[in-house]
């Protein structure tokens, strides 16, 4: 099998139409029926950071190459090397079109030792998208050492070409015929599942090709291409039977993978990585611990100057005093001595103070969390005395605020 | 340093939700500093200026100083903003006390702020810039937060009331309802504090000053002038000031500001007076628990000792110590940059007997305190009358 492990960082907020029903009984009119959120601040960069050093948690070594995939957004490549130590010369970066996400997974199957990392955040786009918001980073990997398959990921179309282009600024299969035959000859091949990126096309889609089963991945929310990907992974017993689709305005790509195994799907434990249902089980039944909030409106350069702490709780050491303290700093707070690094501090720490944050009082910047969560917590917790650090997501007593 | 150094006249605009540019609002508290001299002044003498603001709703304007003296008729004057958060003109009113120390003989220190012309979502987003962005901000913490998480460890560890903090904007919404330059000059009941919604708990609507737009103005001068000019000046005795870490969690304790401890012990010093020499004072109420805070960290309380004091009175205009004859932050208002200046215009009318229906009775000595953000920064002073 050529992608040999898999993780996928959704952000914190991921809710879908259903939920909000369920929530707040209210209908869902139309447009895209689900929201999924990044996390307060998260944007690509914290997100490809965060997805690939769970993966090399997980793989014990950076990858030897890294195909980035990272959308339209805004993407802080500097900040994103420094985070993760790796080096620039090893990444092939493939920011849009839409299509380069399949291509970065295409040639990361093909590539031994590499990853293939996808991030995708909509944050910003306007409201007249649908409505919709959404973000998600997937990183895997090809730790093969030899014999990779290269049909595990073979794209559909001839001409190796994979990719079609086509005139105009809308898209719309129906005037698109090479994408339908080519859909259309895949089903006619067999029973095959059309995961689709583009909902507003699913339904020309369907009327174009009756008989084919075709889905966009509605769990998910519509987070560009690497919405395919993700279903993809969601669902190995598909993988024998899918065709991926990414297609935007200016270009579609479509990969017929056939991969022989499955899949490992792993999604980080973080309870801030979930599914909202699923935060809100866990605030029933938690296992958790310490967990340092992301960013808000603060540059990436900032918010990656101290990385180690966020990402590692990583404390700095007085190597004049000795004394430990957390949030790092150059200089000792208690004697002015310079400082190194030391440990990371350990994920539990006590309760010192706590509040909350009532629902149309916090930061606009925090504002989506409230919509979803209403009131939400905000508490100081000590690690040893005098280390303190306030944060969010404290789980106390059994349960998470 | 033995110079002497005096407010000779002092003047603010009301405050509240003014519909007022930042130029309409300086020059009116000006105009007021002007009529509250006892002597005519020729304003060309004023040799410098020191105004204090945070950032005009956080339009972020450059060089506001130079406009507003220039607006106020005095084009050439040196001037510069001072920017410390909350404190920005308490500390304006400290870099001008020392210029005068230092051989000045008149000195502009004021403040100006225009908060209500932002949407309400620019306002929320902007108004937390004055704590630490990386790690409290992004916590989604707000001020209100970060002043209820010291409420919540203040009750923690010395069992203070609830009551205690709504006692105060009790008594300073019933101090205002006689200033007529208060934002609201209602009474409340403490049913109404406890029973408000929450903002923080335990802090709540009631426990939150306002946002507020408004300007004051302080004129000082050096001895000589003060007696050229004043029939009754108001000494400046001390000056204190001092930071903190910005960071909540920075700081060994989160019950009491160690900036107010440091900038009191030394305005105390210079003024070589003692804490019970203070007949009345104008603290930096910004939350309920601030007033609590800033009563025993000033030390007119032990600490653990001031809630049991505000329940008994002893805070109010007729008690041992009243606090905030003004109304103070909650009702009086809070325009950040105004505020510190602000403080000392009551202290000026006070002293010199002018404080109408609120008049503080026998006082001679008084004390301001104006913090920035929540403890940074602190800027302590201290004045007298003559006898």
């Amino acid at each position: 099998m050529s992608i040999t492990d898999v993780v996928i960082y959704s952000p914190r907020f991921f809710v879908d139409a259903k939920e909000l029903k369920q929530l707040w009984n209210l209908p869902i009119l139309g447009g895209y029926r689900r929201i999924l959120k990044t996390g307060l601040d998260e944007n690509t960069t914290t997100m490809a950071v965060n997805a690939l050093l769970e993966l090399v948690d997980r793989i014990g070594k950076l990858p030897e190459h890294l195909f980035l995939y990272t959308g339209h957004g805004m993407f802080n490549l500097s900040a994103f090397l420094e985070a993760t130590g790796f080096s620039e010369e090893k990444i092939d970066l493939l920011p849009e079109p839409d299509h380069y996400a399949l291509v970065a997974l295409h040639k990361a199957a093909n590539t031994k030792q590499a990853a293939f990392l996808l991030v995708e955040s909509l944050e910003h786009e306007p409201p007249s998208v649908g409505g919709i918001l959404g973000s998600m980073a997937i990183v895997g990997y090809n730790g093969s050492d030899g014999g990779v398959e290269c049909n595990a990921f073979r794209m559909a179309l001839g001409a190796r070409g994979q990719v079609l282009r086509y005139p105009g600024n809308k898209f719309d299969i129906r005037g698109e015929p090479d994408v339908l035959n080519a859909i259309k000859a895949a089903v006619g091949r067999g029973s095959v599942k059309v995961i689709f990126s583009n909902a507003a096309d699913l339904r020309m889609l369907k009327k174009a090709i009756p008989n084919a089963d075709v889905e966009t991945p509605a769990h998910l929310g519509y987070i560009g291409s690497v919405t395919p990907v993700v279903s993809y992974f969601k669902n190995p017993e598909k993988l024998n039977q899918a065709i991926l689709v990414v297609a935007d305005e200016h270009q579609t790509a479509i990969l017929k993978p056939s991969l022989s195994g499955s899949v490992n799907v792993l999604e980080t434990a973080n309870p801030r990585h979930m599914l909202f249902s699923q935060y809100l089980a866990a605030r029933e039944n938690p296992e958790g611990n310490v967990s340092i909030p992301q960013g808000a409106y603060i540059s990436s350069i900032t918010y990656f100057d101290q990385k180690d702490a966020r990402y590692r709780l990583r404390s700095v050491k007085c190597l004049d005093c000795q004394s430990i303290q957390f949030p790092p700093r150059l200089r000792c707070k208690r004697c002015g001595g310079k400082t190194e690094q030391s440990a990371p501090l350990p994920r539990k720490a006590s309760l010192y103070s706590y509040t909350k944050i009532m629902k149309g009082a916090a930061p606009t910047e925090f504002d989506i969390q409230q919509m979803v969560e209403g009131d939400y917590c905000v508490g100081i917790v000590e690690f040893q005395e005098g280390v303190r650090v306030i944060t969010q997501n404290i789980l106390f007593r059994g349960h998470i605020f | 340093m033995t110079r002497k150094v005096a407010v000779i006249a002092a003047g603010q605009t009301p405050y509240g939700t003014l519909g007022k540019s930042i130029k309409s609002l300086f020059v009116e508290a000006f105009d007021d500093l002007i009529t509250s001299a006892d002597k005519e002044l020729d304003i060309q003498l004023i040799q410098e200026a020191y105004i204090g603001n945070l950032g005009v709703g956080g339009a972020q304007l450059g060089n506001p100083a130079a406009l507003l003296v220039e607006q106020c008729g005095m084009p050439d004057i040196p001037a510069r903003r001072v920017e410390n958060a909350c404190a920005s003109s308490g500390y304006a009113f400290r870099d001008a006390y020392r210029a005068i120390k230092n051989g000045a003989d008149l000195v502009l220190a004021g403040g100006v702020e225009v908060m209500n012309d932002l949407v309400s979502s620019h306002q929320r987003y902007w108004l937390g810039v004055s704590g630490d962005t990386e790690w409290e901000r992004l916590a989604g913490a707000t001020f209100a937060g970060i002043y209820a998480l010291m409420a919540r460890r203040h009750m923690h560890e010395y069992g203070t009331p609830r009551e205690a903090l709504a006692a105060c904007a009790v008594k300073n919404h019933k101090n205002a309802v006689h200033n007529p330059y208060a934002q609201f000059r209602k009474e409340i009941t403490m049913d109404r504090v406890l029973s408000a919604p929450e903002v923080a708990p335990p802090l709540g609507l009631f426990d939150c000053c306002p946002t507020s737009d408004g300007a004051s103005a302080v004129l000082l001068a050096s001895e000589e002038f003060a007696k050229k000019y004043s029939e009754q000046p108001v000494w400046v005795l001390g000056s204190g000031a001092s930071s903190d870490f910005l960071a909540i969690h920075d700081r060994d304790s989160i019950t009491s500001l160690t900036a107010t401890k440091k900038a009191v012990r030394s305005a105390l010093e210079e003024a070589n007076l003692e804490i019970s020499n203070i007949d009345f004072a104008e603290v930096h109420d910004c939350f309920t628990i601030a007033e609590l805070l800033a009563l025993e960290d000033l030390g007119f309380f032990e600490k653990g000792k001031a809630s049991e004091a505000i329940l008994e009175g002893e805070t109010q205009l007729d008690g041992s110590i009243p606090i905030n004859p003004s109304g103070g932050l909650k009702a009086k208002g809070h325009p950040l940059g105004a505020t510190g200046t602000g403080q000392i215009v009551e202290i000026w009318k006070q002293l010199r007997g002018s404080a109408g229906k609120r008049q503080v009775t026998d006082a001679t000595t008084a004390l301001a305190h104006n913090v920035g953000g929540s403890g940074a920064t602190c800027a302590v002073h201290i004045f007298r009358r003559d006898d």
